[in-house]
């Protein structure tokens, strides 16, 4: 080893390092080291359930649990969401927010300057600015109440810790409704009596013997069964199979209402009726209209089960304001569906024995209240409502709705609320005249025009002025729609508080940003089946909290413990009392029809199972005795018209089910000129919402380019020079974003999709730039359904897409080697 | 020219690596930015800066320190830079882990991470429990090189060597180029190029 040329050295001898030296980072081991295969455990996951072996304090592997039949191919990206370099891995500061507080820049808000701070500095600081907002504004100054899809689990639900800790603090906003049924499940109360979103369907074994035809309006089974609000079971793949089997033999027709081929016609191999997007309306009236001139419709089912059909008819007819009949040939015009076929598809319907099931999509677009009305007023013409195989349901494609109901009772939750006796701090319900809860898709409009009256589900609503928003496991900066809306609307907010595991967008435009654990680091258990309650699986903590992320549980108790009431918090439980706790009550719950093995049992194994439920057909109690069985409708009866709607006086939603035109509609309606092509924001089909985008490895299987997929037609494409593989910019008045090209013919002419849940990734923080990885509410309208509802309108969007020419700008919207250039 | 010993030439090395690794750990609070407006750290900079290879990387921490002393709470400037570049993810700047740059998959707790835990556990050792981060955050890595080369005492050891080029050049460069797209005072891009010149030179003259 030569020494005479490092001169430098022998100068530094002399120069004392003591005082610029830290601790050191390693120390000796204490423990011998554990066994070499590792340790299998058992977990849950919206996905499904899935063991995992974990080794040296890794997760190593995944795979499907056994009594998963169907495991969707997204288990395999949950090691990437654990794992991913967009993990939170402190907690975090934006740097100016933490200089000035709340007179910093605000325009700042996304440019990712941020600096560290200690848990005890970040619970501080977000105590302050509570305790801030209730003293120097009101309990209307803060929502704390926007939630989301959130991971499962019932002790650490995330959006029940927020709830509860702040409420102990003092009032807030809250919310009523989601993005995901906000129309659907406001208008079919009035209609139906429940939300028909939630709730369960006739029994898949009833429909496949009985049913003759199946149309499915606008829904997507394949796709979207992959995923359940708990633990998902995939039991309705099953029946899919038998489907497919039954279609091929020809003993069920299935037909999809639907400008595009779907999965789910792609895998049953079944037929599809091409409608223009956005008019299912026109199309339903014309239905109509064809069994009421051809006197084709249950008379006798009508007069019995519903109210208000001679409110409806002269509308049908042109004999009421707009002074249009509603025949096949004014809705050809509109659907793009020839006059003829539009009638053949009415006498269809009531040849035999009909089952219609209708998806979300078609209500999460402008006046979306109206084809879901429309839909139960045809369902009921048909009069097959209550027969096992026939009627209409409103939830098929959603966490195995249709798989029968075990009955057995699942575990409670975390509660959501402070205990009794109420000890909250600030006790001040004075909303100052402003709305204490409102719609959940207005609270941009709040922030940029507060005190604005609005009209909401019979009520009228005064939009409060939020200063504070507060959200944990939530992800507004995908689901809200228009991006350069919402970064105007963020620049007016004082302080916003983010709990995540991940660096989502919403976590890039908050001041404080609180790291979270994922699902998988923690205790906990979930029911196996959201709605078929098949059994309770364990969430048997796989790896510790990463870096120095917390659970809910610990986060909220530390906010808990500032406020001085921990013990009132926890109850004085921690996370394994409480899971036992939850477990044992699940015990008592089902004593009687149920009986489960003691907690240590239940642990060590994983898994309890019911077995499985007994066929059911919804509606059938009704069907059998509508006075008995009444509905939950002001009547009681199906309303074909409803007084109580049309008391409102509402302009976009009124008595009865009417079309209404688009703000914009593709195929020659309004915008179109312009923006020709109608942007389809669907749920995806390899995330759940925009959760796992952030898992690099298993995005990489769908990314076009690094960018998410925009699914083109082919003649669309060619003809403005795109290519399979291209990148693409998308654009219209409110935004613009890069994704990569799918040409495919499952899509029309006109019609484009970019799957909801990718994440944001704008060029800068400034208004206007460019979304670097293709999320497609850049370009969605910030639009009302209706003042029923006031429920999102995403898709009601018309864009313009051309190839994209010049210099590539990076992916900004993850973590992750490939995206620095 | 005094006579320099290998053990003391060791202890020097050593001390490098661990002044490298303490400032790539976590912020300098305000008592320890001081040390670098005048100070020990003053006194550091000017004599790495007299080597040639050093100088242009020394030049950009020093015109960083410049940049941020009129700042009120300069702690606070270097903090946000620091956070920027090693604690967002690697949108915003550059993770301090291997695995970052040399897996597949770009996650973290890759195999890097791994080899650092067998290593570690074939020694007897664990990363501090209270610095919960993955065994090849780069600090980590430097902390044990200078064990490593405390070790050694008189010599250099095989194990040494091949730990650096192994464990530590496998992806320095990739780090060091990544923190470099990052625009703030500089202070810290000017320490990981100031840590990569010094390494590359030792690894040659201790294999010289």
């Amino acid at each position: 080893m030569s020494i005479s040329r490092r001169s430098f050295l022998q100068g530094l001898l002399a120069t004392s390092t003591a005082a610029l030296v830290g601790p050191g980072l390693i120390q000796a081991a204490h423990a011998a080291a554990g066994d070499t295969a590792g340790q299998w455990k058992v977990s849950g996951s919206h996905w499904g359930a899935f063991r995992a072996r974990v080794y040296a304090g890794k997760v190593q592997e995944i795979k499907a649990f056994e009594a998963d039949k169907y495991p969707t191919d997204m288990l395999k990206g949950i090691k990437g969401i654990i794992y991913s370099p967009s993990r939170i891995r402190y907690p975090m500061v934006r740097y100016d927010w933490y200089l000035n507080r709340e007179k910093s820049d605000t325009t700042q808000r996304g440019d990712n300057r941020f600096i560290r701070v200690t848990w005890d500095e970040a619970i501080t600081l977000f105590h302050d600015e509570l305790e801030r907002m209730q003293t120097q504004y009101g309990p209307w100054a803060i929502h704390a109440g926007s939630t989301g899809w959130r991971s499962t689990g019932q002790v650490h639900s995330c959006g029940n810790h927020m709830a509860r800790a702040i409420a102990m603090h003092g009032y807030t906003v809250n919310k009523v409704g989601d993005y995901s049924t906000g129309a659907g499940q406001t208008i079919m109360p009035y209609v139906l009596g429940t939300t028909e979103v939630y709730a369960q369907g006739t029994s898949w074994p009833l429909i496949l013997k009985n049913s003759k035809t199946i149309v499915l309006w606008g829904t997507d089974l394949v796709k979207n069964l992959q995923v359940g609000w708990n633990c998902e079971t995939h039991e309705a793949f099953e029946y899919l199979e038998q489907l497919k089997e039954k279609i091929a033999r020809k003993e069920i027709r299935v037909i999809s209402v639907d400008p595009v081929k779907s999965k789910t016609q792609n895998y049953l191999n079944s037929e599809q009726q091409y409608i223009n997007p956005q008019t299912d309306v026109p199309f339903m009236l014309a239905i109509a209209h064809t069994l009421y001139k051809e006197n084709l419709y249950d008379k006798k089912f009508i007069d019995t089960y519903a109210l208000g059909f001679g409110d409806f008819v002269p509308y049908l007819l042109g004999a009421t304001k707009d002074k249009v009949e509603k025949t096949p040939e004014w809705a050809e015009q509109i659907c793009g569906i020839k006059a003829d076929q539009i009638r053949e598809f009415a006498r269809m319907l009531v040849k035999e024995r009909t089952q219609i099931m209708v998806g979300w999509s078609i209500q999460r677009q402008q006046h979306g209240e109206q084809p879901y009305w429309m839909a139960a007023v045809l369902a009921t013409m048909l009069g097959q409502i209550g027969l096992p195989g026939g009627g209409i349901s409103y939830a098929h494609h959603y966490s195995s709705v249709g798989v029968a109901s075990t009955g057995a009772a699942g575990p409670g939750a975390f509660p959501r609320n402070p205990d009794k006796p109420d000890k909250r701090i600030h006790k001040n319900k004075d909303y100052k005249g402003y709305s204490s809860t409102i719609p959940v898709a207005r609270w941009v409009d709040a922030i940029l025009e507060p005190g604005k009256k609005i009209q909401a589900n019979g009520a009228t609503i005064t939009l409060p002025d939020l200063k504070m928003m507060v959200f944990s496991g939530c992800n507004p900066w995908h689901h809200h729609q228009d991006r350069n809306n919402m970064k105007k609307a963020f620049h007016k907010l004082e302080t916003v508080v983010t709990v995540d595991f991940t660096w989502t967008a919403t976590c890039r435009f908050s001041d404080i940003v609180l790291p979270a654990c994922t699902q998988w680091e923690r205790n906990d258990l979930d029911l196996y089946g959201s709605y078929s309650g098949r059994g309770i699986i364990a969430m048997q903590k796989l790896v510790d909290p990463l870096f120095q992320s917390k659970t809910d549980f610990e986060i909220f108790t530390l906010l808990a413990r500032k406020l001085g009431q921990e013990k009132d918090y926890t109850q004085g439980k921690n996370e394994m009392q409480w899971v036992k706790e939850l477990y044992n009550g699940c015990v008592e719950a089902n004593k009687a029809s149920f009986p489960m093995p003691d907690f240590e049992t239940f642990w060590k194994e994983g898994f309890v199972d019911f077995g499985k439920g007994k066929d059911w057909t919804r509606q059938a109690a009704f069907r059998e005795d509508p006075e008995i069985n009444s509905l939950g409708t002001p009547s009681g009866f199906i309303e074909i018209f409803s007084r109580k709607i049309d008391r409102y006086g509402y302009k976009e939603c009124q008595g009865h089910p009417m079309w209404f035109e688009k703000a914009e509609r593709s195929h020659g309606g309004p915008g179109s000129d312009k923006h020709p092509i109608w942007l389809q924001s669907c749920h995806p089909n390899k995330r759940l919402h925009s959760q796992m985008c952030d898992s690099e490895q298993f995005r990489a299987t769908y990314a076009v380019k690094g960018r998410e997929p925009i699914y083109l037609n082919p003649h669309d494409a060619k003809s403005r020079g795109i290519k399979d593989g291209d990148l693409v910019r998308v654009f219209n008045e409110r935004g613009q974003l890069l994704a990569g090209a799918v040409v495919s013919d499952n899509f029309p002419s006109g019609v484009a999709r970019i799957e909801e849940g990718a994440w944001y990734g704008p060029v800068d923080e400034k208004i206007g730039s460019l979304d670097t990885y293709g999320d497609p509410n850049t370009l969605t309208m910030d639009l009302a359904t209706s003042e029923l509802s006031q429920a999102t309108s995403a898709n009601t969007c018309q864009v313009q897409y051309e190839k994209f020419i010049g210099k590539v700008p990076a992916v900004t919207a993850f973590g992750g080697p490939k995206e620095i250039s | 020219m005094t006579e320099t010993t290998v053990s003391e030439i060791n202890e020097t090395r050593a001390s490098l690596y661990w002044w490298f690794a303490t400032l790539l750990t976590k912020e300098l609070d305000k008592e320890q930015l001081a040390i670098y407006f005048c100070g020990e750290g003053v006194k550091l900079l000017d004599q790495l800066e007299q080597e040639a290879l050093f100088t242009a990387s020394v030049e950009k921490i020093k015109s960083a320190l410049t940049t941020i002393l009129p700042i009120n709470k300069p702690e606070l400037e270097l903090a946000a830079d620091f956070s920027q570049i090693f604690l967002t993810d690697t949108k915003a700047g550059a993770p301090p882990y291997a695995s970052v740059y040399l897996s597949k998959s770009g996650q973290l707790f890759e195999q890097p991470h791994q080899d650092m835990v067998d290593l570690f556990t074939a020694q007897g050792l664990v990363v501090d429990p209270n610095f919960k981060e993955p065994a090849d955050h780069i600090a980590i890595q430097l902390d044990y090189l200078g064990n490593l080369i405390i070790q050694d005492g008189e010599g250099v050891s095989d194990a040494q060597i091949d730990f650096i080029e192994t464990n530590i050049l496998s992806w320095l460069d990739m780090f060091v180029q990544a923190t470099d797209k990052v625009k703030n005072s500089g202070f810290y891009q000017g320490i990981c190029q100031l840590l990569q010149a010094y390494i590359k030179q030792d690894i040659a003259e201790i294999k010289a």
